[in-house]
């Protein structure tokens, strides 16, 4: 480990893109190297080199470069640092991620590990806590374009309230083994559900999607044609009408909540 | 042209180019005539069948060119109307696209605003219908909205024209300041940001892509595996084999580590930010879980009222459109009559010229000929336009997806099929309905089957000539079942060969019923109308034309008419014409189905329209002008006829050769010769074929 902790930051960099390149192909070539990092090709043998003295890669001039186990670890720690950097940087600062890959590949060099493991703490916090989650963060990123706007206040926190009570419900009927799996085309007229998974099937999914056929969405069956088959639901606030075998390829959950 | 176009836009003084997207249904084209007046220009798409509207309006000191989309729910490749609605953005470039929305039906209609937002260019909404959103009691924050989406929201109400000039403002102030109406996109989390960030990277040192949708759209494009932008990029970029390495790469990532196909997430994405947003800026205040349309619908489509309602309202549009055409159609043949007689009299009695015989039997005859149709088109489309209008269309499709999907077929070939038993010619129009070319293509080919109005004279003639009273209405269904039964052996066989593939996905919208508006369906109805005539009318025109030639040249010499009565002489005329000698020339194969010379080039002549068949019999039978109730042609045919010859007759006129009109909408309608032509070949071919084994056999018999 202390060999790659001494590593300089360019360095550093050079066992990130070619651990990436093993994981994508199995090896490193010196070209593959050079464009990932835009740089000419005689600086990547050089770079290369200079790794392989360190033992944390097998190189041979003219053949790709592999990682070897130690250079794995290092580069593990090192692609994993880039990574939270850059989560956080788009995440929950909601830079653009061209940014937050600039900034990371930076920070990554400089920052302390028990800072890191903080700011993955913080990460983990306000996405998670019912205060803060995705619409807080949305706000935040409202309040960067606009600066502060006091007005909508009690309505945030109302819907936080709303969002809260009902994951809770969800979570419990879950919880309880009430909800279950079914296709939509097994639903009789009447039935509400929510749509829980599309099954791929080209053209047929792709429109399902587009129609608003979505995970989490709730749907009610209205009715069957009198012939037997399309069958016609209500979703997003709209009737849409399909045939059986089209339905069957959308799972949907049924939980208590829905049914009574 | 397009840079010419940029400059404009930026100085401030040339034209501004608009395009107007929206869901169908979602008053788009009620938006487009309230900006755009009497100032329409209709075309196509070249190569697809997709129609390309496009208009003008002035504002202040701009004028604003405003090209219509085709109506669509998304931007993806499901349909050739998709992918022209976004090569009209990407290739045209124009200065902002106006995205009309249902704001009843808020949610699903945001989904395409998503994707328009990703092609950066600016972009404005048109909140129609709020009328309808607030009785069903929505509150929507205009302003908040308008904020978090980052683009301009007017609020109109199409068919009142409300908002027409504040739209109109705005556009001009957007075109001007491009700057305010540009839209936020969807994040997509981060593993697929981090996937699309990684292809962005490769598009943009391979140099080779276009530049105008933007790299990120294009990148999304090709994580949610989209054929055609596949293709293009293809052939545009410098070393597409990594780039598409990269693709298939980070979908496979992708499904792995989330577990779900990209397309999926990335629609899950869209439409979460729209809930999101709605969430925020949308309140419903009514409770109300059941609309009008909807109790409107649970009698209409009913599990046993549905099929009898449905029923009766085909019967009605049949009886009011045939009822109510008779009287124009009557005025229309006397016009033309009136003006045959006054173009003839020109010319001093007796004298045979040439010119006079064109224009009066060739021009005249052929203009009529069309224009007899309109009437019925007129009405026929003046129906469909309402039933489209008030959303029973769909519900018609509803009702009859499972007979039609069957015989592999769509709910909405239905339609068309029964206005066949009318007019084949307002039938094709009508496929218009089907989404699908495959769909389309099949019912177009195999309309003719089905035993239009101008067949009956025909049958009228023949059946009680030959056949005792009781058997008569039995053997007049059985033709036309006869029609019905091979539409739909041939239709199968179609979809079997030439279009062979999935059938189109049912999965369609079911508008709310609305009472539709004067204005709308007179502007549906006038649209066709006109586009049949323009498009059509001049090659029936043409055709007339050739078939009076034919049929009245070579002339007879002087000695062989000399002496004869009239009758006698128009006989030989016709005998002795183009036509008359093909007739001839045809006897020998003809024969085997029943005919001889005298049927065939009556055949011949009813090429310009099935119901000249009569008439014509009546010319080579010597007998004069006649029509279908004439008892001294029955006579004639009694005679010269056997029973079994007269039903091949009947056989052949119902499967062969569809009328010219029929051939010239197709053309339109299909946008090539190659499906006419088929259509023409493939009906005749399989007319003498069943015509020939029934001939044979009842010989046997
Ligand atoms: N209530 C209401 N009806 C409208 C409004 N705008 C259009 N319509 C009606 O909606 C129907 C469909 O409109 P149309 O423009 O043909 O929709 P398109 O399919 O998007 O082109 C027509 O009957 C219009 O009169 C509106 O703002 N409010």
């Amino acid at each position: 480990m202390s060999n790659v902790a001494a590593l300089s930051a360019q360095l550093e960099d050079y066992l990130e893109s070619i651990a990436r390149l093993c994981r994508e192909s199995g090896e490193a070539h010196v070209q593959e190297i050079a464009d990932r990092l835009s740089v000419h090709k005689s600086t990547v043998t050089a770079a290369l080199r200079s790794l392989a003295e360190k033992g944390l890669i097998h190189y041979r001039a003219y053949r790709p470069a592999t990682l070897t186990v130690t250079g794995r670890k290092g580069a593990k720690e090192g692609v994993r640092r880039h990574e939270v950097i850059r989560q956080f940087l788009t995440d929950v600062l909601v830079l653009d991620a061209e940014t937050a890959e600039r900034n990371a590949c930076e920070l990554e060099h400089a920052i302390e590990k028990k800072v890191l493991d903080r700011l993955m703490a913080y990460a983990d916090f306000v996405q998670n806590c019912p205060r803060g989650g995705a619409k807080w963060i949305h706000g935040f990123e409202h309040y960067c374009r606009e600066g502060r706007d006091s007005d909508r206040c009690e309505r945030c926190v109302e819907l936080c309230l709303e969002d809260l009570r009902r994951t809770r419900r969800v979570s419990n009927a879950t919880k309880q083994g009430e909800s279950r799996m079914q296709t939509l085309d097994q639903l009789k007229p009447g039935d509400r559900a929510r749509i829980a998974r599309i099954e791929r099937k080209g053209a047929v999914s792709r429109r399902l999607l587009d129609m608003g056929i979505v995970r989490g969405t709730p749907v009610e069956v209205v009715k069957v044609a009198p012939l037997g088959d399309p069958v016609e639901v209500k979703i997003k606030g709209y009737s849409l009408s399909l045939r059986k075998a089209e339905a069957a390829a959308v799972t949907v959950e049924i939980s208590d909540e829905e049914t009574s | 042209m397009s840079e010419e176009r940029q400059s404009g836009g930026k100085t401030g003084r040339g034209r501004i180019r608009v395009a107007l997207a929206g869901n169908p249904n979602s008053g788009k084209t009620t938006i487009f005539n309230a900006l755009t007046g009497a100032r329409q220009h209709v075309g196509n798409y070249p190569g697809v069948t997709v129609e390309r509207k496009e208009g003008r309006f002035c504002h202040g000191d701009r004028t604003v060119d405003v090209v219509d989309l085709p109506g669509t729910y998304s931007l993806t490749a499901y349909s050739p109307e998709e992918v022209v609605a976004r090569d009209v953005i990407i290739e045209e470039s124009p200065d902002l696209v106006v995205h009309v929305i249902d704001a009843s039906n808020l949610e699903r209609n945001l989904y395409l605003a998503t994707q328009l937002a990703e092609l950066s260019v600016p972009l404005v909404l048109v909140f129609n219908m709020t009328d309808v959103a607030q009785a069903r009691g929505y509150e929507i924050d205009i302003a908040h909205l308008s904020e978090l989406l980052r683009v301009p929201i007017v609020q109109t109400v199409g068919h009142r024209r409300e908002g027409m000039e504040e739209l109109k403002q705005t556009i001009l102030d957007v075109a001007n300041d491009p700057a305010g109406a540009k839209p936020a996109t969807v994040h997509y989390g981060a593993d697929i940001e981090r996937e699309l960030a990684k292809i962005v990277k490769l598009l943009k040192s391979d140099g080779g892509c276009p530049s105008v949708p933007g790299l990120r759209w294009l990148a999304t494009k090709l994580l949610e595996n989209d054929e055609v932008v596949r293709e293009e990029l293809k052939k545009q970029l410098g070393d597409p084999a990594r780039v598409f390495s990269q693709v298939d790469a980070s979908r496979q990532h992708l499904e792995r580590e989330i577990g779900d196909d990209p397309e999926v997430l990335i629609a899950d994405h869209r439409y979460g930010y729209i809930s999101g947003a709605c969430q925020e800026a949308v309140r419903s205040t009514v409770e109300s879980r059941h609309t009008i349309s909807d109790r409107i619908d649970f009698v209409v489509t009913n599990r046993v009222l549905g099929l009898p309602i449905f029923l009766l309202m085909m019967y009605l549009v049949f009886k009011l459109t045939f009822t109510l055409a008779e009287a124009p159609m009557g005025w229309t043949e006397a016009l033309f009559a009136w003006m045959s007689k006054t173009v003839a009299g020109f010319w001093p009695a007796g004298s045979e010229s040439a010119l006079q015989s064109m224009l009066v039997d060739g021009v005249i005859g052929g203009v009529g000929g069309v224009l007899v149709f309109l009437p019925v088109i007129v009405l026929l489309f003046l129906a469909i336009a309402i039933l489209e209008d008030s959303g029973y269309m769909a519900r018609a499709a509803f009702l009859m997806d499972r007979v039609m999907h069957k015989i592999g077929l769509h709910g909405k070939s239905f339609i068309p099929m029964l206005l066949g038993f009318g007019c084949t010619v307002p039938a094709i129009m009508a496929t218009r309905t089907l989404e699908n070319r495959r769909d389309r293509l099949t019912t177009m080919l195999v309309l003719p089957l089905i035993s239009c109005g101008a067949r009956l004279p025909i049958y009228a003639l023949f059946i009680p000539a030959f056949f005792p009273k009781r058997a008569q209405a039995p053997l007049l269904w059985g033709i036309y079942l006869i029609g019905i039964v091979l539409a739909v052996l041939l239709a199968k066989l179609l979809r079997s060969t030439l279009f062979r593939g999935e059938t189109a996905p049912f999965v369609m919208e079911l508008p709310p019923y609305r009472m539709p508006t004067i204005r709308s369906t007179l502007t549906h109805m006038w649209e066709r109308a006109w586009l049949f005539l323009r498009k059509a009318g001049t090659v029936i025109v043409a055709f007339s034309v050739l078939l009076w030639v034919l049929t009245s040249y070579p002339k007879a010499p002087e000695e062989n008419v000399r002496g004869l009565d009239p009758q006698q002489a128009a006989s030989t005329e016709l005998s002795y014409s183009v036509a008359g000698r093909i007739g001839h020339g045809l006897e020998p194969v003809m024969e085997n189905v029943g005919f001889d010379w005298k049927t065939t080039t009556a055949m011949i002549g009813a090429f310009a329209a099935k119901e000249i068949f009569v008439a014509q019999l009546g010319i080579v039978h010597a007998i004069g002008e006649v029509d279908e109730e004439s008892l001294p042609l029955r006579e004639v045919l009694r005679r010269e006829y056997t029973p079994l010859q007269a039903f091949c007759i009947m056989l052949f006129c119902l499967i062969s050769v569809p009328c010219m009109v029929t051939i010239a909408t197709t053309w339109r309608e299909s946008g090539s010769w190659k499906w006419p032509a088929l259509q023409l070949v493939g009906l005749t071919v399989l007319a003498y074929v069943v015509t020939f084994a029934v001939y044979q056999i009842g010989m046997l018999l």
